[in-house]
């Protein structure tokens, strides 16, 4: 048992994540980047070309992994949440205030490259379709997240932020099946885990090596951020010093 | 329970003791009620078809400005923490303040806004239909807001931060609320959709208060 939970708490404590940290750091910038240049070489000049859709149809290599990433960090963010709720962990805080602007940045240009793609084959940037806006609404979930632990002093603010995200995360699931609820504009969902895509495989392999690219850079920017987090959380610590004094020279 | 009906008093008179107060959401709702034909032009047409969901997001306005402010007050004066000593669970007396706001400041929104739907030109039955969904809608938001509301009890200048923490919770009440009076003055039967607002409004009259007593602990350190 004590075995078991050993990683568990080793990954609770500060200098041990800032020093891991590093090695995962690289490792998942580097495979991103090579992931994403072969998903998108693959993709973009490869792949066939879309019978209706013609070539506008390449920006699903883009859209697509930003939107399952905004998706998936939102419900990733909750259960640091509920983690934070529950075990009083102060990594997950920081994880969290770490990683909420990616979030947010993400389902934002999820939201800015659905427009584009929208123009030439809806005939327009924007609709009012159920999908469409509740990835909107998913942006004002991260955003009022944000603003939320701005307007608190500091030891509130982290729990409450938790809290706002767990409840938040209600809206996950209307996202998800808002297309068969309403069922207007937007296509169905490119994949699923339970059937075979209806694309050719040509067409869904270099979407599924970009969308583990995009998991892969953005796991790289929030672990970034974290780490920079925990220099300025604990910058007092003797070992947030001497990482600061090894590393910058400070 | 009468312990459950004396804190029910207590906060009714507290409300009411500043009556110009608790009618301020429905002042609110019915000027907004008034301004969307001055905005929108004297179309008859036109305001019918658009009357469920503009009476719909002035009443979610209301919601919100009965909101604010809402355990700031409990928080100063250490209401909260007599709250959080005493020995009835802080969920029910969460429950139950709600309850008393709505009765206070809500309730005169919810019997407004068929008139104001009526003024739009929308026919009496299906004003009748929206002030339904109404019923069972607002209190769900105010619920749902009062989590804001309480994460927001000790924030500086919280009032405009509700509305951005709070409205994308209320999504759902909206698109149902509107869209089954829409849908009825389209001649469709609504049983469904009013059915599902009453299921929104159980789950949160379940749940709700748990996340608002964990957010009152929260914000007061405990």
């Amino acid at each position: 048992m004590a075995r078991r939970w050993q990683w568990f708490h080793r990954w609770g404590s500060s200098p041990y994540v800032y020093r891991q940290g590093a090695k995962w750091q690289t490792g998942l910038g580097f495979v991103g980047l090579t992931l994403l240049a072969v998903g998108w070489i693959w993709g973009l000049a490869f792949a066939p070309i879309d019978y209706q859709q013609g070539n506008s149809y390449r920006i699903i290599f883009l859209h697509v992994p930003v939107a399952f990433l905004a998706q998936s960090m939102y419900i990733g963010f909750a259960a640091a949440g509920l983690v934070l709720l529950v075990w009083k962990m102060k990594l997950a805080d920081a994880a969290i205030e770490a990683g909420l602007v990616v979030g947010a940045w993400v389902t934002f240009l999820a939201l800015v490259t659905g427009a584009i793609w929208g123009k030439p084959t809806w005939g327009t940037y924007w609709v009012w379709d159920a999908r469409l806006t509740s990835m909107l609404i998913l942006l004002f979930l991260y955003v009022g997240a944000m603003a939320l632990r701005g307007a608190l002093p500091r030891d509130a603010a982290g729990k409450a932020v938790a809290l706002l995200l767990v409840v938040g995360v209600i809206n996950i699931p209307i996202i998800k099946y808002s297309v068969e609820w309403w069922n207007t504009l937007h296509q169905g969902a490119t994949l699923k885990l339970t059937e075979r895509p209806a694309m050719p495989a040509s067409m869904w392999v270099p979407l599924v090596v970009s969308i583990l690219a995009m998991y892969c850079l953005a796991g790289y920017w929030v672990l970034r951020r974290l780490r920079t987090q925990l220099l300025i959380r604990e910058h007092s610590t003797g070992w947030a010093r001497e990482a600061l004094e090894r590393e910058h020279g400070l | 329970m009468t312990r459950l009906i004396a804190l029910l008093r207590r906060d009714l008179s507290l409300i009411w003791a500043d009556l110009g107060q608790a009618l301020r959401p429905v002042m609110f709702f019915a000027l907004v009620g008034v301004s969307f034909p001055l905005g929108l032009g004297a179309n008859n047409a036109l305001l019918i078809q658009v009357a469920p969901g503009l009476v719909w997001v002035a009443a979610l306005l209301a919601v919100l400005l009965a909101l604010d402010g809402l355990f700031r007050e409990d928080l100063d004066d250490g209401t909260l923490d007599q709250w959080l000593l005493s020995d009835m669970a802080l969920p029910v007396t969460v429950l139950v303040r709600v309850f008393s706001l709505w009765i206070g400041a809500v309730a005169p929104v919810v019997v407004m806004g068929p008139l104001i739907a009526m003024a739009f030109g929308l026919d009496s039955v299906t004003s009748g239909v929206l002030g339904v969904t109404l019923l069972l809608g607002t209190p769900t938001c105010l619920l749902l807001g009062s989590l804001g509301a309480a994460l927001l009890a000790a924030a500086r200048g919280g009032g405009s931060l509700l509305g951005l923490l709070v409205l994308p919770l209320f999504i759902p009440v909206l698109v149902f609320g509107a869209g089954a009076s829409t849908a009825f003055a389209g001649g469709v039967d609504v049983t469904g959709q009013l059915a599902l607002m009453g299921a929104m409004l159980a789950a949160s009259v379940a749940l709700v208060p748990l996340a608002v007593a964990a957010a009152l602990r929260i914000v007061t350190g405990g």
